[in-house]
């Protein structure tokens, strides 16, 4: 047995599959949660903005966290799928399935579609790269100025204006609206989250399961659970572009 | 009955198979499966024509070689039974019935609907027994087993190694099977001395047989004829890691 490496096997992938996935579902859910501040308006979720990315070394660790588990969940994926395909080479050609689903059977697809969508995502919201001028949108907090002028700011003369905040951070929020009101932007936010209910709703009862958790109780309840979390993420997510595009939220930023 | 069957031929293992359709005029409600295709296999021989070859041998639903997919469902469409004991009346008069052999690489076909599989007896052989010195029996009840234990391993130990599992799974994957034959020994005492050996050596044979991967959809307990339950695959996956960082 000595040439064996467990680590190899097909249930080592699958516990590394579940792994990352535990926390991937995670940081979606503390990521809707944390988006859904955009209803509170601009002041507070520009301040868990700032906060966020203000945390310095931490954000810089998570991020490194998260990039290695999608690097790791997606290589397995797919060297599992390449697997699962070499080991039925010939298909039937009547198929009748009894317990899985159409989202149990394409996982791969909704993941490569949420794949494609971060890495948009990134490019979007994160670093500007489809819209640079994300970036000079800036707002103004903290305590108010009483009157104009000009200041030495670190050997910088900057002009201050009465009856601003004294500091600024990234207008997040104007960012948010200003992205969501172009409607093909919104509608490709709104399906990427749908096929992340697709794949949850299937994955968060998979990974209990391979993860060894598992009942003829426990099972139909983790079924019940991962639909529940898959489509409250969907709902979640899906509010913010609907509302922007359709009820008019924070209209008032934009102009 | 009136039957249209469409049934996969194949000469034998190198050859390429393609589907064939008979028909049927007089079928009775009350055969069972094997019987239909014995009738069909009478006329075959009557004009001359190479019978389809399928496997079987107990004919009462427990030895598990009666390995053939019947309209997408392997063993058929009636839960927890073998082709063996599956009746004509489930199936309507003037229906297409379309039989395949069971698919997987690892379970090749060597003639019509008759699939090697003794890639499941090298699982077996890897592991899948308790090494004890032969003698005389021990007396009963000298090992106390809970209640609980010993229905679940019997529950395991219902496993007749017929292969619908992977038949069925969409990844061809084994691990019904082999976490069945892991987990009736992992629940009882007697298998607690060879635990973490048995479950590393029975899976690295699953794996280099070249069997998929579960990704749980569980359509290996729906076509279980013996209704085996997936919890076996979170067991011995349980198992497994365990035995892999403690080894
Ligand atoms: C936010 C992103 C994602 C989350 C939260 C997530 C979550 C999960 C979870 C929890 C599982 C179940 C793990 C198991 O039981 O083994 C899973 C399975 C899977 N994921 Fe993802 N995933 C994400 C992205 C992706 C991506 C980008 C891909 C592929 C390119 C992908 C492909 C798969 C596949 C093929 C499975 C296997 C199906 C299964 O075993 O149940 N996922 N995912
Ligand atoms: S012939 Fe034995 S189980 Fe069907």
């Amino acid at each position: 047995m000595s040439s064996y490496n467990p680590f190899n096997s097909t249930i080592f992938n699958k516990v590394i599959m579940a792994g990352t996935g535990v926390i991937l579902v995670l940081f979606v859910i503390g990521h809707m949660v944390g988006n859904l501040q955009v209803f509170l308006g601009a002041d507070v979720f520009n301040t868990y903005a700032h906060f966020l990315k203000s945390t310095g070394e931490l954000l810089w660790i998570m991020r490194l966290v998260l990039l290695l588990c999608v690097v790791l969940h997606v290589y397995t994926s797919l060297k599992l799928k390449f697997l699962n395909m070499k080991a039925r080479p010939e298909g039937y050609s009547v198929t009748s399935y009894v317990k899985s689903t159409l989202y149990s059977r394409t996982m791969i697809y909704s993941g490569i579609v949420i794949f494609l969508f971060v890495v948009y995502h990134l490019l979007h919201f994160t670093a500007f790269v489809t819209n640079p001028e994300y970036a000079d949108y800036s707002e103004n907090y903290g305590p108010v100025l009483q009157s104009s002028g000009m200041i030495d700011h670190s050997g910088n003369i900057i002009q201050v204006t009465e009856g601003e905040g004294i500091f600024d951070r990234h207008d997040a929020y104007k960012m948010v609206i200003t992205g969501f009101n172009k409607p093909i932007v919104a509608i490709v936010y709104i399906l990427a989250v749908l096929f992340l209910a697709l794949h949850l709703s299937h994955a968060i009862q998979s990974m209990f399961q391979t993860l060894g958790w598992s009942g003829p109780k426990t099972t139909p309840r983790l079924m019940l659970v991962s639909k529940l979390i898959g489509w409250g993420l969907f709902v979640g997510f899906a509010s913010i572009p609907v509302s922007v595009l359709i009820f008019g939220l924070g209209k008032g930023v934009i102009g | 009955m009136k039957l249209t069957l469409n049934i996969w031929r194949q000469k034998d293992k190198n050859s390429k198979g393609q589907f064939e359709n008979y028909n049927l005029n007089e079928v009775s409600p009350d055969m069972s499966f094997l019987e239909m295709l014995d009738v069909l296999n009478e006329d075959l021989l009557h004009k001359g024509d190479e019978p389809v070859a399928f496997d079987h041998d107990c004919r009462e639903g427990i030895c598990g070689a009666c390995s053939m997919t019947i309209n997408g469902r392997p063993h058929g469409p009636e839960k927890q039974t073998t082709t063996c004991q599956l009746h004509m009346r489930k199936f309507n008069d003037g229906e297409t019935i379309t039989i395949e052999p069971f698919r997987a690489k690892p379970f090749p076909v060597i003639r019509d609907l008759i699939v090697d599989r003794t890639s499941f007896d090298r699982i077996q052989q890897a592991g899948g027994f308790v090494s004890v010195n032969t003698g005389s029996s021990p007396d009963s009840n000298a090992v106390p087993i809970a209640k609980v234990a010993a229905d679940k391993a019997f529950d395991a130990a219902a496993c007749i190694g017929c292969g619908a599992c992977v038949a069925a799974c969409p990844n061809g994957a084994a691990m019904l099977f082999t976490s069945a034959k892991i987990g009736q020994f992992a629940l009882l005492p007697q298998g607690q001395p060879e635990r973490k050996e048995r479950v590393i050596a029975m899976v690295k044979q699953m794996d280099s047989e070249g069997f998929g991967a579960c990704t749980n959809h569980y359509e290996c307990e729906a076509a279980c004829p013996k209704g085996i339950s997936v919890e076996f695959i979170a067991m011995m996956n349980r198992d497994f890691m365990k035995a892999s960082f403690s080894r």
